[in-house]
């Protein structure tokens, strides 16, 4: 249950990051004029991702029914469900993150694409109270939701305008890459000091302290390969900012390095995801 | 002006850091009777736990020298949900109890324990 969870999670939470942050970044990058061939390709993408966000959305509810009742029939228990629905914390945001995705992909099939970027954003803030999150009450609490959503919308911006920055890199016809890299890689120091410093307040007031010891244990192991993966990305986001001039000379390794960083990215997803699942903190006897 | 508005960010930042120390899942704090205590039969138990916890999904029993106590109800009075109160079927009569509880917090987790107390005449 708890495996098939932590995979839940990810899926979810990968998919809602990279919608947002297509739909954030495809103004920004590229201008409003249209590109047909590119908007084609990103709107395919985006709703397949949103079918994904709803499927995965609706299985993540039922599995946190089945465990938080203890069993596996319960998921399948429509009066259990609505338990969770009405009664729970978890159920209350849930039911509208799930109302906000069926919106989503309606808006994606519909001509409404005015609708979407909102939808998108409002649909990653109802991420935010979902697990620890919701563990203070209060002003504190709230602070940390909030908290919470400034890290996922500049990790959301960041993954997502990298996924837009492959689909650019391998549209047939060229576009005028130096000028968009620029752009891409300003607002990329805002969303990297942003995501750095909403962590690290995270993990401050999760563990209590300023980094979780003992260092190679349960939680504190994993938020350490998280940090590693995010520090890889960042040197290759680096490099590629120092290489900015003659990019179009070097297509291929430029390509290579973005796609790399893009994994990287999402791997370190892949580790919050069961980072979310853990203990922050063994309480001392 | 900009200024201020960092300042005051800071503190609110400060003080979401200055927050009593945060375990996440549930852990039992105190409870009335409290564990391995000799009390008077009490009208309820009240478990506070170190964040709130789903009463629909928290389980708790009650038995008595090994045979199970009826239990009429479980609910979180306050709003931040962290105080559980188990009201009993019947009144307690003197014996020993063994509280056995199994919570869902609000951010979903589970955790368990459990503790006993003592009824006297």
């Amino acid at each position: 249950m708890a495996t098939l969870l932590v995979l839940c999670r990810f899926v979810h939470f990968i998919v809602v990051l990279l919608m947002f942050g297509a739909c954030a970044f495809r103004p920004w990058l590229l201008g409003a004029a249209a590109q047909p061939a590119l908007d084609r390709q990103l709107l395919r993408i985006s709703r397949g991702l949103a079918g994904l966000g709803l499927i995965s959305g609706m299985a993540w509810l039922l599995l946190i029914t089945a465990s938080m009742a203890g069993r596996w029939d319960a998921a399948l228990q429509p009066t259990t469900v609505q338990l969770v629905l009405g009664k729970t914390f978890f159920g209350q945001v849930w039911g509208w993150h799930l109302l906000l995705n069926l919106l989503l992909v309606i808006a994606l099939f519909k001509p409404w694409p005015a609708l979407r970027l909102p939808l998108a954003a409002l649909l990653l803030a109802t991420l935010a109270p979902v697990g620890h999150g919701a563990m203070l009450d209060g002003l504190s609490g709230q602070l940390l939701i909030l908290n919470q959503v400034v890290h996922l919308v500049c990790v959301g911006a960041w993954l997502g305008g990298l996924m837009l920055l492959v689909l650019v890199l391998r549209q047939p016809q060229r576009l005028a890459l130096a000028p968009m890299l620029r752009r891409f890689s300003g607002v990329g120091y805002g969303l990297v000091a942003g995501l750095l410093v909403t962590g690290l307040i995270n993990v401050w007031v999760l563990t209590g302290q300023l980094w979780p010891t003992p260092l190679f244990n349960g939680f504190a192991l994993i938020l350490l390969i998280k940090v590693l993966l995010v520090l890889g990305m960042l040197a290759l986001a680096l490099l590629n900012r120092l290489r900015i001039e003659r990019c179009e000379q070097r297509l291929g390794t430029l390509k290579a390095s973005v796609m790399l960083e893009w994994l990287l990215g999402v791997s370190a997803v892949a580790a919050v995801s069961l980072l979310g699942t853990l203990p922050p903190m063994v309480m001392a006897g | 002006m900009l200024i201020k508005k960092t300042l005051t960010t800071v503190a609110l930042l400060a003080s979401l850091l200055g927050a009593s120390a945060a375990f996440a899942h549930a852990h039992l704090k105190s409870s009335t009777p409290a564990a391995d205590s000799s009390v008077a039969a009490p009208a309820d138990l009240r478990l506070t736990f170190t964040e709130g916890v789903e009463a629909t999904f928290t389980k708790v029993s009650l038995s008595k020298d090994g045979t199970e106590v009826a239990i009429k109800g479980l609910e979180t009075p306050g709003t931040d949900k962290k105080t559980l109160v188990v009201t009993p079927a019947a009144p307690l009569a003197a014996g020993t109890y063994k509280v056995e509880w199994h919570a869902v917090s609000v951010d979903t987790h589970k955790s368990e324990g459990t503790y006993s107390f003592k009824v006297s005449q």
